[in-house]
């Protein structure tokens, strides 16, 4: 397979000897949204960094726009944005000078870089700072003014290392509103979190990675069609009896049932929606008076927990 | 928002010499913003006040001193006030990359890291120039005042000081690719200049070889410019010139390769 960004047999052994990235390979797909998942120390950082030119591979390659990176990285880098970690700016710059620097070395005319940094400044909320030097920003502000740099080129590939970290949760729900935007234009992105909802919500593929290990990699849906079990928080508005609560245990794909409180159980539940629709049917043939039955955590989530465990 | 396809970033990409100079714009543009060089300027400003002035105090005439003789007290100074403006501005230029975390902004950029090494080194060697400038001009202006003459020996002294000073440059930048971290950069940079290469000097002049091919004894050519004729006993220009042109060129290089190999580790 073929894309805008090609893993093949990426290696990273750190000078301790510690295998962080172990024998890499994904693709991602022309304009898909691409969440690049893995638990802490999966070593997410360490595959964006190689690339991005920060770091050198043991063995492998990574291919940007059909250029390898270690061999020519001017030229594969020449349409990508970045974010990584949460980068530090050059404190003495405003954030319009340090657009007109980063967008100078792409070739951008400072006509162009001042009137699409205005867009972008004001799309993340930094207008009334532009003119004033990073130094003091708070994180956030640096965060963001970081989304805003890896834009400005508009370039055809988006590299983002958890760019919702240090951000509070409106500047959250902001982010990821700009998040949402970019699958609207011609882009294709590659983003690493680990925010399972933000993946769920934004992202149109996902690779699940641990200890440097590829575990998954494909679109959401057809990941999402691997879940089999979920968890079903139901409420009702009087406690049930005991023998309701055996008699429930015993109906096809329930697997466990877990009190919450008097009135509130989690059903672990494997089926098909049908099936599923058919507890609430017997729920409430059984007299309880179902006040609210719902899917609660998310699909993913049961997906990557029982991955992760999979695999350790 | 929108992502209009008729943006090519491949093809506008500039050329590795039209990024040199955006490094070397933006760069100069952080060493004019910084305190750093306001105060050097500063400092350097009241050694010449105190240096002029001080005498005229204390009622020593100086009027029938040479203007060579008297503008040489100055330019003694001046191989301190290289050793000071090159820690300060070539010391941690690469390691702060590093250390203060901006190369995540900057390393992703299409941009070679030896471009980057280049700009920076220009622009502290512009810095350092303009700073060996304004020294020399102060003087100068002094002598004038005071011994009611003036001498063009200075004209040299200053060029070879330049010279001297790229050198020195390229010393803290291989430093500065070479440490971790900044204050280690900056503390080998100042010591080496200043102490640690004239000690091997000296030891190598024990040992009777000539320390010559050692940097720093190159520098006493600076106050050596300042008579007429040019004192024997003094390192010959065309040597010192020789071996500031091979540290140069052999030091950048080497900076250039580690500066190269470093990864962004943090
Ligand atoms: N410079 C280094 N030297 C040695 N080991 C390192 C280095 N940097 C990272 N590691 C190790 O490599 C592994 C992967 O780290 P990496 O930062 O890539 O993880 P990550 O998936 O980004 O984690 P997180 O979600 O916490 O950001 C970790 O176990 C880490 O301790
Ligand atoms: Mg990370």
């Amino acid at each position: 397979m073929e894309g805008p960004i090609e893993i093949r047999g990426l290696t990273k052994v750190y000078g301790g000897g510690f295998k962080a990235v172990d024998d890499l390979n994904f693709v991602v797909p022309k304009n898909a949204f691409m969440g690049f998942l893995g638990p802490n120390g999966a070593g997410k950082t360490t595959s964006i960094k190689i690339i991005t030119n920060m770091l050198s591979a043991t063995s492998g390659e990574a291919i940007i726009n059909g250029i390898n990176v270690m061999s020519d990285p001017k030229m594969a880098l020449a349409d990508v944005g970045a974010v990584v970690e949460t980068p530090e700016f050059y404190p003495y710059l405003t954030p319009m000078e340090t657009l007109l620097y980063l967008g100078s070395l792409r070739g951008m005319t400072n006509t162009e870089i001042t009137n699409r940094g205005r867009d972008l400044l004001d799309m993340v909320k930094l207008t009334e700072w532009k003119d004033q030097r990073v130094g003091k920003f708070s994180k956030g502000m640096k965060q963001r003014l970081a989304i805003a740099q890896a834009l400005l080129p508009q370039p055809s590939v988006i590299i983002l290392d958890e760019p919702t970290s240090g951000l509070d949760p409106r500047g959250m729900v902001e982010v990821r509103d700009i998040l949402k935007e970019l699958r609207k234009i011609d882009v294709s992105v590659l983003m690493s979190s680990h925010l399972l909802n933000e993946v769920q919500e934004v992202c149109t593929d996902v690779t699940l990675i641990n200890r440097g290990k590829m575990l998954r990699s494909g679109s959401v849906a057809s990941l999402l069609n691997e879940v089999k079990a979920h968890k079903i928080e139901v409420r009702v508005l009087s406690p049930p009896a005991l023998e309701v609560t055996n008699q429930l245990r015993s109906f096809p794909g329930v697997k466990e049932i877990n009190y919450m409180s008097d009135v509130v159980f989690n059903v672990d539940f494997e089926g098909a929606e049908a099936e599923q629709a058919g507890l609430l049917l017997q729920l409430q043939g059984m007299g309880l008076k179902v006040v609210s039955f719902k899917e609660s955590g998310l699909a993913l989530e049961s997906l990557y927990m029982s991955l992760i465990m999979e695999s350790r | 928002m929108e992502n209009t396809s008729s943006v090519n970033n491949r093809e506008r990409l500039p050329s590795d010499l039209s990024q040199t100079a955006s490094v070397i714009r933006y760069d100069l543009l952080k060493h004019l913003r910084s305190k750093r060089l306001l105060g050097l300027l500063v400092i350097e400003v009241l050694i010449l006040v105190l240096m002029s002035v001080l005498p005229t105090l204390l009622g020593v005439d100086l009027s029938d001193t040479s203007p060579a003789d008297y503008m040489a007290i100055y330019v003694n100074y001046v191989d301190l006030l290289l050793v000071i403006g090159v820690t300060m501005f070539a010391g941690d230029a690469i390691v702060s990359e590093f250390q203060n975390r901006t190369g995540y902004l900057l390393f992703p950029n299409p941009v070679k890291r030896y471009v980057i090494y280049l700009g920076k080194l220009i622009s502290t060697v512009v810095v350092i120039t303009l700073m060996i400038v304004v020294y020399y001009g102060v003087a100068a202006l002094a002598t004038l005042v005071i011994t009611g003459e003036s001498t063009e020996l200075w004209v040299y002294s200053m060029l070879f000081a330049i010279c001297y000073g790229v050198a020195a440059a390229a010393v803290g930048f291989f430093i500065s690719s070479l440490m971790k971290g900044t204050t280690g950069a900056l503390v080998l940079t100042f010591f080496l200049l200043s102490m640690i290469l004239s000690i091997v000097a000296f030891v190598l002049m024990m040992a009777d070889i000539d320390p010559i091919f050692v940097l720093t004894t190159t520098g006493s050519a600076i106050s050596g410019l300042m008579t007429s004729p040019y004192p024997s006993d003094y390192p010959d220009i065309g040597q010192s010139l020789l071996v500031i042109m091979v540290y140069t060129i052999v030091l950048t290089a080497a900076g250039m390769l580690i500066f190269k190999r470093r990864e962004m580790v943090s």
